[in-house]
């Protein structure tokens, strides 16, 4: 007894225990420790690099992968040769693959073998129709697909590929594909599969950082992480204040608790950075400013505002930006500088009256839905019955451009 | 060429702040390098932006013949008072406080460091290639960048009607021309050193700002007696706080450089009312009034120190007393002030005061659910809880400068829970838009405040609980 009284006030001790009975509480909230009532408890199967063939799509077999292309039109199939496969023995779909992150999207193609039913004299047709399931590629640790969260997924497979789509001649390398049974290993797996996601950034990461996972099994990654270190700092409590055990308070076993909750929270993010900074390498690395435009959101505005510099003189010229779409008037705006433009957010005529243009102003209609230019009077017209005179200089896809006289 | 230009672009500002800085530090302290160069970024960002507008002012516009020599001048006359009155910048390298730590320590504190490389180093990459994207740096805080460096002169802007009134002659226009113009100001230094409009290089002060933060507190830290391990963890807990990251990593927005600047102005307030040095009250005063130079909000958060001063001064009764009319004083100016006057960019009338109950949810979603910050208001509301229960049973009071503090941040946090639940803004809470960008500029006080709970914490004696004085009555 004195024995497990000197072990448990070792801080190391009592620190190892508590991560791992919070590891517990998380695991069991995640469901990993249940098993799923009907049991899905076959034999893993596995597709190695040298059992995989494609159909649309170009492949060959590399040392430890099969390398795919994506056909002109970005697509990609895989079948996956079968056996006498139950669908209901089987969990989990798992893929290992490289440059997964340069696909849009990635499904699971299968059918089923109609049953023989001796009730009816007109049989179903022998395979089922095809069923698809779309596929997590975003996540940090292969692609962890759980089927039992497919009705359809039941029965005698017929067939089974993975359909894959992306930028065409885009390459993906996959090294193996397997159907896992469900066991307490593979739901782990699962689970830390799902910690991560790459979300790409946009507009709105500035905002906000939801922690999301893949889900199922983590929508958010927070509840987990709480439970962690409630738990383990719950349990920690217990023993400061039993009769029994008394360890002297150490703030190395709270304060290690909270550094791993916050480890466990900081790595998908640092997984995220570190993949949206690859990404950025990508798209603009050694490129010149009008490079980087042109490879970025911004393309067709840059490109209209390339188009408009030199009809637009010296700076600062006036240019008055007519449009209803945010997005485009303040991107078109900021391009303009240092010319001096004018795009009034929120406004709804989105020009202002015709006496405050004058002659030698400019005029950019951005798929304006109130500004209109009429060719037989030459004039622009927008709401409250304002017109003006002017003359067409520049016109494309997203854009014209008018000189006023 | 550019890593040149960028080096001179980054470095001169760093090194005037750092000399000024160094100056006013006395020597031979743990942390002081750290401390010098991290306030030396702030201090030094100020000092160039007010040169700019100084210049501009005197007719010189922002020509960098002019510009350059003074800012040489300025380091010039630091590196000479250095010659003249030599001060140490640092102790030795490694202090015995590192040198005598368990080896788990020390792994950890590598752990830490690479992680903080890391991080940083992959901000800097980000920043270094992806040009300027978010929507309201397009809107109205990189516009003036671009038409001053083009014009190399501080060039008026001016609402839209104002704009139209004018004709557009000598003036621009764009989305909130009041705007503080320090960071288009440091924008327009970057590209005219460049000798380029390069809006991707010229967001590489916000990966600095947020490094000499980094800086800063863990000097800080250290000057507060907190071990070299635990000032490292919380400094870590700052620069990995993810709304902190992708104010990095999306560079152009001012509110990452209000939260470093208030987080810099409130520890030196910390520590000046906890020992009265006069550095660290000038330092308080210099980062406070940066404030102002950063955003509009600066108003509010500042406002917020005063009932940390009051409580520095005076007795808990008249603290007391005057908490009760500072309320009654606030519910005064909701009732009377004029519905239209102006201040800080808002009037009563624009906020449209009343209770939306729509977004509690959300902002608690914001603080506690979603990965903004990590487990940070967490972290602080259990430490909090834990101090009053503690302090309770054990009848330990609270130090007054950790006392001011809490207030400080409460005032703070008040305002911040006015602001997003009883005006129109809470909108922005629903819509998950800017409260996480306001909570970013007093985000990192609270990880200062974190740190110095969890020292207080330590330092309390182990609490007698009842089952404790039974078993020795019966002993």
């Amino acid at each position: 007894m004195s024995g497990m009284v000197g072990v448990s006030s070792k801080w190391w001790f009592l620190f190892c225990v508590l991560s791992v009975c919070g590891f517990m509480a998380v695991a069991w909230i995640a469901g990993v420790l249940s098993s799923l009532p009907e049991g899905r408890s076959g034999h893993v199967v596995e597709w190695q690099a040298a059992d995989l063939r494609h159909a649309p799509g170009s492949g060959s077999s590399i040392p430890g992968a099969y390398r795919l292309v994506l056909d002109t039109q970005g697509r990609a199939l895989l079948p996956l040769p079968l056996a006498d496969l139950s669908a209901d023995a089987y969990r989990f779909l798992t893929i290992e693959a490289e440059s997964v992150r340069s696909l849009t999207h990635a499904v699971l193609l299968w059918s089923v073998r109609s049953r023989h039913d001796p009730l009816f004299i007109q049989q179903s047709p022998p395979i089922g129709p095809l069923q698809q399931a779309s596929l997590p590629i975003y996540g940090w640790s292969g692609i962890w697909l759980d089927l039992s969260s497919l009705p359809e997924w039941s029965g005698d497979l017929a067939r089974v590929g993975i359909a894959l789509q992306g930028p065409p001649g885009a390459e993906i390398s996959i090294h193996q594909v397997r159907l896992a049974p469900d066991t307490m290993a593979n739901r782990l797996a699962w689970f830390f599969a799902g910690w991560a996601r790459y979300d790409p950034l946009a507009q709105w990461s500035i905002n906000v950082f939801k922690g999301n996972g893949i889900d199922p099994p983590i929508k958010f990654r927070m509840p987990f992480v709480v439970t962690f270190l409630a738990v383990g700092l719950l349990l920690y409590g217990l023993l400061l204040v039993s009769r029994r055990f008394r360890p002297p308070f150490d703030w190395r076993v709270a304060g290690g608790l909270l550094l791993i909750a916050w480890f466990a929270l900081d790595a998908p993010w640092q997984w995220q950075l570190w993949r949206q900074a690859m990404d950025a390498e990508k798209a603009f690395a050694g490129k010149t400013q009008g490079e980087k435009a042109l490879s970025g959101p911004d393309a067709s505005i840059y490109q209209l505002t390339q188009g408009v510099y030199p009809l637009l003189g010296p700076p600062p010229a006036r240019v008055f930006i007519a449009t209803s779409q945010e997005y485009l008037g303040l991107r078109a705006a900021y391009r303009l500088y240092p010319h001096n433009p004018y795009w009034a957010r929120g406004r709804v005529n989105e020009l202002p009256s015709a006496n405050q243009l004058k002659p030698g102003d400019f005029v950019l209609t951005l798929r304006s839905t109130v500004v209109k230019y009429e060719p037989e009077s030459g004039e622009l017209k927008w709401p409250d019955d304002q017109r003006i005179s002017a003359e067409p200089l520049y016109a494309d896809p997203t854009g014209q451009l008018y000189r006023v006289h | 060429m550019d890593l040149l230009r960028i080096s001179f672009a980054l470095g001169l500002p760093w090194l005037l702040g750092t000399f000024v800085v160094h100056r006013i530090v006395p020597a031979a302290m743990a942390g002081r390098r750290v401390l010098v160069l991290g306030y030396g970024f702030l201090v030094g960002v100020m000092l160039l932006t007010l040169l700019m507008r100084g210049l501009d002012a005197a007719g010189f516009g922002l020509h960098l013949i002019f510009l350059v020599p003074v800012v040489l001048l300025l380091i010039a006359i630091g590196v000479l008072l250095e010659y003249r009155y030599p001060r140490s910048f640092g102790g030795v390298w490694l202090s015995r406080d590192y040198r005598d730590l368990p080896l788990w320590q020390k792994l950890l504190i590598a752990v830490l460091l690479t992680i903080l490389a890391i991080r940083l180093g992959g901000l800097w990459l980000e920043v270094y290639w992806r040009p300027l994207f978010p929507w309201d740096a397009y809107m109205h805080w990189a516009t003036k960048s671009r038409v001053w460096t083009d014009a190399q002169a501080i060039v008026p802007f001016v609402d839209y009607d104002e704009w139209l009134a004018l004709q557009g002659r000598g003036v621009f226009t764009d989305n909130h021309p009041g705007y503080p113009i320090t960071t288009p100001l440091l924008q327009t230094w970057m590209n005219l050193i460049l000798g380029r409009w390069d809006d991707a290089v010229m967001n590489l002060p916000w990966v600095l700002v947020a490094a000499a933060g980094g800086m800063a507190f863990f000097g800080q830290a250290r000057m507060a007696g907190i071990g070299p391990l635990a000032a490292l963890v919380f400094c870590y807990f700052l620069l990995s706080l993810p709304i902190l990251n992708v104010q990095v990593a999306l560079a152009g927005y001012a509110d990452v450089f209000m939260g470093i600047f208030y987080l810099a102005a409130l520890m030196a307030f910390y520590h000046w009312s906890n020992t009265r040095l006069f550095w660290q009250g000038l330092l308080a005063l210099l980062l406070a009034a940066g404030c102002f130079l950063i955003k509009n909000e600066a108003l509010y958060w500042i406002l917020a120190l005063l009932p940390g001063f009051a409580a520095v001064f005076l007795p808990p009764r008249r603290l007391i007393l005057l908490v009760g009319f500072g309320i009654l004083l606030s519910a005064g100016v909701l009732l009377f002030f004029p519905r239209d006057l102006e201040v800080a960019g808002h009037t009563l009338a624009g906020l449209g005061l009343q209770f939306h109950s729509d977004a509690v949810l959300p902002l608690l979603q914001s603080l506690f659910w979603f990965s903004n910050w990590h487990l940070l208001f967490w972290m602080v509301g259990f430490m909090l809880l834990a101090r009053v229960i503690i302090g309770f049973l054990s009848g330990t009071r609270w130090p007054r400068p950790l006392l001011a503090l809490c207030l400080i941040l409460g005032s703070a946090f008040v305002l911040f829970l006015v602001l997003f639940l009883f005006t129109g803004y809470a909108l922005t809470v629903v819509g998950q838009t800017s409260v996480s960008r306001i909570s970013l500029q007093l985000a990192p006080s609270f990880v200062f405040l974190a740190m110095l709970l969890y020292q207080d914490l330590a330092k309390i004696p182990p609490v007698a609980l009842p089952a404790q004085k039974r078993r020795t009555g019966l002993e």
